[in-house]
């Protein structure tokens, strides 16, 4: 039996200082998300174990964190699932080659410069229990992710969704979110497989394909039923609720089962739920609050106890996170930029496109917390990674008021609206 | 943008890149990574037959109830007596693994743990990796150098435990 007082008190700090945080980072025009993963990292060895070890031992004893972790990973299901509701393929078919391009090139550029950075951190920072070919892909994979969801809140925030540069930085980052997504799957067979862990590399094989037309052809159906039910009555009954919960809970297990990661299965169903506008906000409101404000802080603690900024000892070892953090910023930002100018945007557009492409924030996290538990990256690499996402999230709101400063946002969000307005003069009645 | 500048910047910046990343991936199989030494290990060694009884409890404390070990590369960090958390850094050269005692250990004393000195072969041939070695505790003649061995219970990764 867990020591339930311990885990309160734990879930009651963590809220607390995570709340605490988030809102000094509002001050500094940074997103709350930024204040929470912070938040996280200080409330581990990093900070408190190092200033008060015996407040962090009493606090966080390595005996109780099997169930903070059990936690927040229920959490992480939850929003990686909501992570896949907000994405809509439609946002991509507005911006046509535009976003095809840039989405594909903001993929493939960090990825090959990932990659070629682990041709040089392999011997260095790996050892032999992981193939190249994982740690390769592995690096590649972290650095080309984008975090959407901090994407959609920094747009939201500066009211940039209705701009032709927020709608087209949504729809690059969902094809990323979905891209990223597959090839960590593929990556995470490829090192189970080199493992030769219990799932039969056949089994995880077969019955994703299997798992795959279940749910694209069998559930996504059932799902559908929810959206007609909420169009009928304007709400979903609480038993509906419950089956949504049900189905999520069961196609993350499924994918776990089949040699995967319970993430995997959680954001498939999110993916395949139905898009409609009103549909998926109701669904949102629903489960949203509870998982952001109580669940992720949890999951952010428990990244913060995974992380120590003091494995990353000595020149050379900070010297290799500055190379992660060069490369990661020069893929991503530097590869987004130049195939949205080869797209046909300005070069403001595409800095600031490239800008928030860079923001990877949880989403990374969830990555590098994968890649750890499967055993591809060292502590020491984890910790620079951490390290990275946290930089490069930070980065993101000041970068990105340089680039394309409020009023010039505010301008052509007027104009949106004019052009918009005019158009609907001569639509037909 | 037109279709045909369309097929041009895609191969351009994808299809380009796209090879790229098969040369590396190709490219770097031929690199070697350190031994993987990483996870829980099992210690034994003889310490009934050490003079000094503050050393004996000392020595047999260190795998309690057994020895962690972080690898980052060839950069190890070890969490001695899992109550104490006791944690050293060491090296991984070649087959030989390292621990050094921490700075500020009290040396002299044949008691503190951070003063404990360690150098092993790594044994790669069985189907389990297994360590022989000597512990040394620095400042600490009376404890002359003891011999051990260890075998890893489980590895790093979390499929494995």
């Amino acid at each position: 039996m867990p020591n339930l007082a311990t885990l309160i008190i734990q879930i009651g700090v963590v809220i607390g200082v995570s709340r605490l945080v988030a809102v000094l980072f509002q001050k500094m025009q940074q997103p709350k998300v930024m204040g929470e993963m912070f938040a996280g990292i200080m409330l581990g060895p990093s900070l408190l174990g190092w200033v008060a070890p015996h407040v962090s031992s009493f606090l966080f004893p390595a005996s109780s964190l099997g169930y903070l972790n059990a936690l927040s990973q229920v959490g992480v299901v939850i929003y990686m699932f909501l992570v896949g509701l907000a994405l809509n393929p439609k946002s991509l078919r507005k911006h046509g080659h535009t976003a095809v391009l840039t989405s594909h090139v903001s993929i493939i550029a960090p990825f090959v410069l990932g990659a070629s950075l682990a041709l040089y951190l392999y011997p260095r920072l790996s050892d032999d229990s992981v193939s190249f070919t994982g740690f390769a892909l592995f690096m590649g994979a972290a650095m080309s992710i984008t975090a959407f969801p901090v994407l959609a809140r920094i747009l939201s925030d500066r009211g940039m969704m209705g701009t032709r540069l927020g709608s087209l930085a949504i729809a690059c980052a969902a094809v990323d979110d979905v891209t990223g997504w597959c090839i960590l799957a593929y990556i995470v067979v490829v090192v189970r497989s080199y493992h030769q862990t219990t799932t039969p590399l056949w089994v995880t094989l077969g019955g994703l394909a299997a798992f795959l037309v279940a749910m694209f052809y069998g559930v996504q159906r059932l799902l559908g039923g929810f959206e007609t039910a909420f169009k009928k009555r304007g709400e979903l009954s609480e038993n509906a609720l419950a089956l949504m919960v049900v189905v999520i809970m069961v196609s993350a297990v499924a994918t776990e089962r089949l040699g995967l990661h319970l993430l995997f299965g959680s954001f498939l169903a999110g993916v395949i739920m139905p898009k409609d506008a009103k549909f998926v906000r109701y669904i949102l409101d629903k489960l949203e609050t509870t998982t952001v404000v109580v669940l992720l802080p949890l999951y952010f603690a428990f990244t913060g106890l995974r992380t120590s900024v003091r494995v990353i000892q000595g020149g050379q070892m900070w010297l290799f996170c500055g190379l992660i953090i060069l490369i990661a910023i020069s893929g991503k930002l530097g590869g987004s930029m130049i195939a949205a100018r080869a797209a046909g945007a300005s070069w403001r557009e595409a800095g600031g496109l490239g800008t928030l492409m860079n923001a990877r924030g949880l989403m990374e996290l969830v990555i590098l917390n994968v890649g750890l538990d499967i055993g591809v990256i060292s502590p020491a690499l984890y910790s620079m990674m951490v390290v990275m996402a946290l930089v490069t999230t930070f980065m993101t709101t000041p970068l990105l008021e340089w680039i394309y400063p409020l009023h010039m946002i505010k301008r052509e969000s007027e104009q949106a609206r004019e052009r918009e307005g005019a158009e609907a003069e001569y639509e037909p009645a | 943008m037109s279709r045909q500048k369309l097929i041009i910047a895609y191969a351009f910046l994808v299809g380009l890149p796209l090879l790229g990343l098969m040369g590396i991936l190709r490219g770097g199989q031929h690199l070697a990574a350190p031994l993987s030494v990483g996870g829980s290990w099992d210690l034994e060694a003889d310490f009934n037959s050490l003079p000094a009884p503050g050393c004996r409890e000392m020595l047999t404390s260190v795998a309690q109830p057994f020895v962690s070990i972080a690898q980052s590369g060839a950069n190890l960090t070890f969490v001695l007596n899992e109550s104490k958390k006791t944690t050293l850094t060491g090296t991984l050269e070649g087959k030989t693994l390292k621990m050094n005692p921490a700075g500020g250990a009290d040396t002299g004393v044949c008691t503190d743990l951070k003063a404990l000195r360690l150098e092993a072969a790594v044994g790669t041939q069985a189907a389990q990796r297994a360590l022989s070695g000597l512990m040394t505790i620095d400042g600490c003649p009376a404890c002359s150098p003891v011999p051990f061995r260890a075998v890893r219970l489980a590895p790093d990764h979390k499929e494995s435990q």
